[in-house]
């Protein structure tokens, strides 16, 4: 600070606790991240429909009095049944990647099947639906033979047998038309499929709900649907998979076709008629609802539900229009221009919704820490640099990679793990050879021992887990309770951290950040925000509940030896705290170290009953005004490459001892940055320290001249050998 | 209206003028390590300054003044000023001017320095670079007239284009300004058609010509150009600092760089530095972590060693770097003696030399 204590404060300094203030209830009160987190849900392709209803709905409602009425609904109810269920063949062609114009055709061959059949040639009501579902079925054949076996254009073919179709309906009502109108279908059911409501639904919408349910359970869990999907896709890698891409394609035109004719059906029911539009401008209607749901017109991404949404968006907006009394033609005109906004939306969105969820990820806030300890070099601060671990011994040079945490036991083996996600063991008593000890598949972050003298191990990714001496690994835990209002699913451990075991046998361990996954830890940094916590399990029933929400990238967590509480370092918070989880202090947590000058990382004991702390970078005046500034680092997340953002110091490292009482009684640093740039953590163990670092490629060991050199830690915490 | 309009937008889209880009070291700026592996001819605090004093080297360590013998081993003080050289040069005819840093500018023969002649103006109080026309006037490089020679990281990061080119003239040494408004003029090279300024803060050479009409030579550096110097058929140009994205950024963001300068301590602070040395308080980025106990040499870094060797048109031939991971960082001065190029890493506290390929000599290496 270039301003001392005294001198008055100058305008600079007002203006800055100004911008200060106003950053941290800005960003305490706002909840920036939500907006990423949301954004990287699967659900959020729905919101654009959604809001689409809502809007419209509110709109139109407010135009239009009784708009929401029984009779309106029941109403709508009948031409949304309809839309639908030429909704749902239409969804699944466009699933697969082609497109179905003929379906309004379709729809009107099938309304004049069954009503000559079941009228004019008499026969029975069943027959005559099955023949006109039959006719759709049929022409969907035709098409599905083009498309899929003769690999025609889907666009052009369905174009051509619509114009055919349509051909055939007029030609034959114009051929039949006297006696078409001179029969009616006179039958209880029939005038019960066409008018009866149950709660405001037609009998259509009820079978088109229950097709959409079924069609869905066929996209999302039949092995025919998967390849559907498959083959919308990618076509050539659905090939290449062995599934049957000429077959897929055929079976979605001929389900179109049926379905279609289905609807067509209803539509007899309901109306009776045989007007030369029947059906026509259907596909534009479809189209677009399909669309506006969200399925994706290049194939492959989408779903039925999506389809029910676009239905009732377009069946209300198209109803609405028409009781607003709209000059025909309007209706078309709308419908149009919304499936072009939706295919524009459709291609923008699908382009860009991955790349705002990623950069609108990284949700920093306001952060100030307290000022900083010196640790100048040469001066009595019990921080000062020094180079004491620039002369660490090697083990392991250039055959460990990121040995996060080294633990030893009672036999002197020395454990670490790697990036690999293997646990290597190092054989004393110059832990010049090493084995794999076993292979968890994770990066190991943290390691302990236990009283039964099995290796516990938070590993990034994947939980706690147990490696028993002969090997056996076992899960431990690997989610905790959901909390209520997370949008992110925070029941799954992202990052296991660091653990410590209590008399009791309940394991405390932290999980640095829910938020970022292993390969992003550090990104957590430039947030400033509490996404830690600490969790404790239970090994008598197997379950584990978080006790400590909000921390800053919670890490080391060391037992306080007093069987009541524990030592906990929150890295980016840069403190160590305790926390009390039985005695008369029971769920208290009290800092011990608010202000240190660096990174902390793992704490562990030391021999003469004080605590070791690891560093892992240290807090640099720039970091720290940058801290203060979380809008300057949002911009720079967004605007620059990620090797150039800036972070912690990461390049000076080391460790500290402390007490309780948190007074800090010395430190061993690495100056020059050679050996140990980063220190993740140290053990001490017969009068020697050990060291790990994250992004090293060796374990240290300096000697302790003052240690006990009979001192362990697995005889410390569990006794002598029984 | 429009405009503020667009700047709006750019800033909040990070286009335009937002947009930070850096120029990548391709082609003829590629990366490689010739001054890590040139040949140390003598180690000083601060070396900078280097000018071929007929034959001999002559430079500045500080406030003092060294002439290297001939062979390049024996280094002898000639002189020890109050004050930092900031600038140096030499005429046709043996005569040595020295810029001061508080602004005195000096007159004379390297061996008497005492009895230099002294010229003082109040407006021409940062000289950090000069030459001589060949008709015999002195030019001087006017870094800043808001911040001294020192403050250089300053002048950066407050935006400034304070930077003037001054003419001391004839025997009665009348000064007088000839373009101003300069954005850090740190090498200046008296040509035909007239002046070519290195502009720092810009990136670029700059062609002054006699009537004050600019062209750009020479844009888009990839790092911010010190002195400029003739080299066979063309020229040597310093880059004492690399850009970088982060920087780039930083500059763009006016109440984050208000903040810094007011409460950081200025060695750490975001911006261009010329040593290598590290300290634990110094801002770090993410590609400059220290992995495997190695820093990368493409890690992002403030600090770079790099002398590019233009031909006659100004453009690029060749380069040699000291990079992320190299000592000889910010190369503020060079010349060629003969066959042998020296050069001065201020930053790195060494003065180099490396032998001169032929191939690159004239400059055309096609």
């Amino acid at each position: 600070m270039t301003t001392s204590a005294g001198t008055t404060r100058s305008n600079q300094d007002i203006r800055s606790g100004w911008a200060d203030s106003y950053a941290h209830w800005r960003y305490r009160l706002v909840p920036d991240h939500i907006v990423g987190e949301i954004l990287s849900k699967n659900w959020i392709d729905n919101a654009i429909p959604v809001l689409t209803l809502v809007i419209s709905l509110i709109a139109f409602s407010s135009l239009i009095p009784n708009m929401l009425s029984l009779s309106s609904v029941s109403d709508i109810s009948h031409t949304s049944g309809e839309y639908l269920l030429v909704g749902l063949g239409m969804t699944i062609v466009v699933l697969a990647g082609g497109i179905d114009l003929s379906i309004g055709s379709i729809f009107a061959l099938s309304n004049l099947l069954v009503l000559a059949c079941g009228g004019f040639l008499g026969l029975p009501l069943w027959l005559s639906i099955l023949i006109a579902i039959a006719s759709g079925g049929i022409i969907g054949a035709v098409n599905g033979l083009l498309i899929g076996f003769l690999r025609l254009r889907a666009f052009l073919t369905t174009l051509v047998t619509m114009i055919v179709v349509r051909g055939i309906v007029d030609t034959l009502q114009l051929r039949y038309s006297t006696e078409l109108s001179s029969f009616e279908i006179g039958s209880a059911t029939w005038d019960f499929v066409a008018f009866y409501t149950f709660k405001g639904m037609s009998i259509s919408f009820i079978v088109a709900l229950f097709l959409t349910v079924l069609a869905h359970l066929f996209l999302t869990r039949l092995r025919l649907g998967w390849h559907i999907l498959a083959v919308g896709g990618s076509r050539r890698a659905a090939f290449n998979a062995g599934i049957d891409v000429r077959r897929t394609v055929f079976i979605t035109y001929v389900l179109s076709g049926m379905l279609a004719a289905l609807a067509g059906v209803f539509y007899a029911a309901r109306l009776s008629s045989l007007g030369s539009d029947t059906g026509v401008g259907l596909e534009i209607a479809i189209i677009t609802a399909v669309v506006l749901g969200g399925t994706a017109l290049g194939g492959g991404r989408g779903s039925v539900f999506k389809t029910l949404l676009g239905v009732i968006i377009v069946v209300v907006i198209t109803n609405s229009l028409v009781r607003l009394g709209l000059r025909s033609g309007a209706s078309p005109l709308v419908l149009g221009l919304m499936l072009l906004t939706a295919v524009a939306i459709d291609v923008r969105w699908l382009k860009n919704r991955h790349k705002a969820a990623q950069k609108s990820y990284v949700a920093p806030v306001f952060f100030a820490l307290p000022a900083m300890q010196s640790c100048a070099p040469g001066t009595a601060s019990p921080y000062a640099i020094n180079t004491a671990l620039g002369a660490a011994e090697p083990i392991g040079l250039g055959d460990v990679d990121a040995p996060e945490d080294v633990v030893l036991d009672r036999d002197d083996n020395l454990y670490c793990g790697s990036r690999d996600g293997d646990v290597l063991r190092f054989f004393p008593p110059d832990y010049k050879r090493y084995e794999v000890f076993a292979h968890i598949g994770g990066s190991v972050l943290g390691l302990a021992i236990d009283r039964a003298g099995n290796l516990l191990a938070c590993v990034g990714g994947m939980g706690l887990y147990q490696i028993s001496p002969d090997r056996e690994i076992t899960k431990l835990s690997d989610e905790t309770n959901r909390s209520l209002l997370s949008v992110i699913d925070d029941s799954r451990l992202r990052l296991a951290d660091d653990l410590d075991i209590a008399p009791d046998g309940k394991v405390y361990f932290s999980e640095a950040t829910i938020r970022y996954d292993m390969h992003d830890w550090i990104v957590d940094a430039l947030e400033g925000r509490g996404n830690g916590r600490i969790i404790r399990y239970d090994p008598s029933d197997g379950s584990s509940r978080t006790i400590i929400r909000n921390l800053q990238f919670p890490n080391g967590i060391c037992m306080a030896m007093d069987g009541e509480s524990f030592l906990f370092a929150e890295t980016w918070g840069c403190r160590i705290s305790r926390h009390w989880f039985a005695g008369p202090r029971k769920g208290k947590t009290e800092c011990v170290i608010p202000d240190l000058p660096g990174y902390p990382d793992n704490i562990n004991l030391a021999s003469d009953g004080n605590f070791w702390c690891g560093m892992i970078g240290m807090r640099t005046p720039a970091f720290d005004l940058a801290q203060r500034m979380p809008g300057f680092r949002r911009r720079m997340v967004m605007r620059i490459a990620r090797d150039e953002w800036l972070y912690p110091n990461m390049n000076t490292g080391g460790v500290i001892k402390f007490n309780l009482q948190g007074e800090v009684l010395g430190s061993l640093w690495d100056q020059e940055g050679e050996r140990h740039p980063q220190v993740t953590s140290m053990r001490e163990h017969k009068g020697y320290l050990y060291l790990g670092g994250i992004f090293n490629n060796r374990i240290g060991r300096i000697h302790l001249p003052d240690a006990d050199p009979e001192w362990t830690g697995p005889t410390t915490y569990w006794g002598e050998k029984s | 209206m429009i405009s503020f309009l667009r700047q709006a937008r750019d800033r909040f889209l990070g286009r335009g003028e937002a947009a930070v880009t850096v120029p990548p070291m391709d082609g003829t700026l590629r990366p490689d390590s010739s001054l890590e592996r040139a040949a140390i001819v003598t180690r000083a605090d601060q070396p900078d300054n280097l000018v071929n004093y007929g034959g001999e080297l002559l430079f500045s360590d500080g406030g003092g003044l060294f002439r290297m013998e001939a062979a390049g081993l024996n280094c002898r003080q000639l002189h020890q000023f109050e004050e930092p050289i900031t600038a140096m040069a030499v005429n046709a005819a043996g005569l040595l001017a020295i810029g001061l840093a508080g602004g005195a500018i000096l007159m004379g023969c390297p061996e008497q320095c005492e009895t230099m002649q002294r010229i003082v103006h109040t407006d021409l109080d940062c000289p950090v670079a000069m030459a001589f026309e060949p008709q015999g006037d002195l030019i001087v490089c006017q870094g800043s007239s808001l911040n001294g020679p020192d403050d250089w990281q300053r002048d950066l990061m407050e935006r400034r284009t304070s930077g003037a080119l001054w003419r001391v003239r004839g025997a009665d040494h009348k000064v007088e300004r000839i373009a101003s408004d300069l954005a850090y003029p740190f090498g200046v090279l008296p040509m035909a058609k007239g002046l070519v300024v290195s502009e720092a803060w810009r990136h670029r050479l700059l062609l002054i010509d006699p009537a004050g009409k600019r062209t750009i030579l020479l844009d888009d550096l990839p790092g911010y150009p010190a002195r400029l110097v003739p080299a066979g058929t063309g020229y040597l140009l310093c880059i004492f600092a690399p850009r970088s994205q982060l920087i780039e950024f930083v500059l763009r963001e006016k109440r984050f760089r208000d903040r810094m300068l007011h409460e950081v301590e200025p060695q750490h602070w975001i911006a261009p530095t010329l040593t290598s040395a590290r300290s634990y308080l110094d801002p770090m980025q993410g590609g400059g972590m220290i992995t495997h106990g190695q820093l990368k040499p493409w890690a992002p870094t403030r600090s770079y060693g790099l002398v590019i060797r233009l031909d006659a048109a100004m453009q690029p031939v060749a380069s040699y770097h000291s990079r992320a991971d190299g000592r000889f960082h910010g190369v503020t001065a060079c010349v060629e003696i003969q066959d042998d190029l020296f050069i001065a890493s201020k930053g790195g506290g060494a003065v180099l030399k490396l032998a001169v390929e032929r191939l690159h000599k004239g400059g055309d290496v096609a």
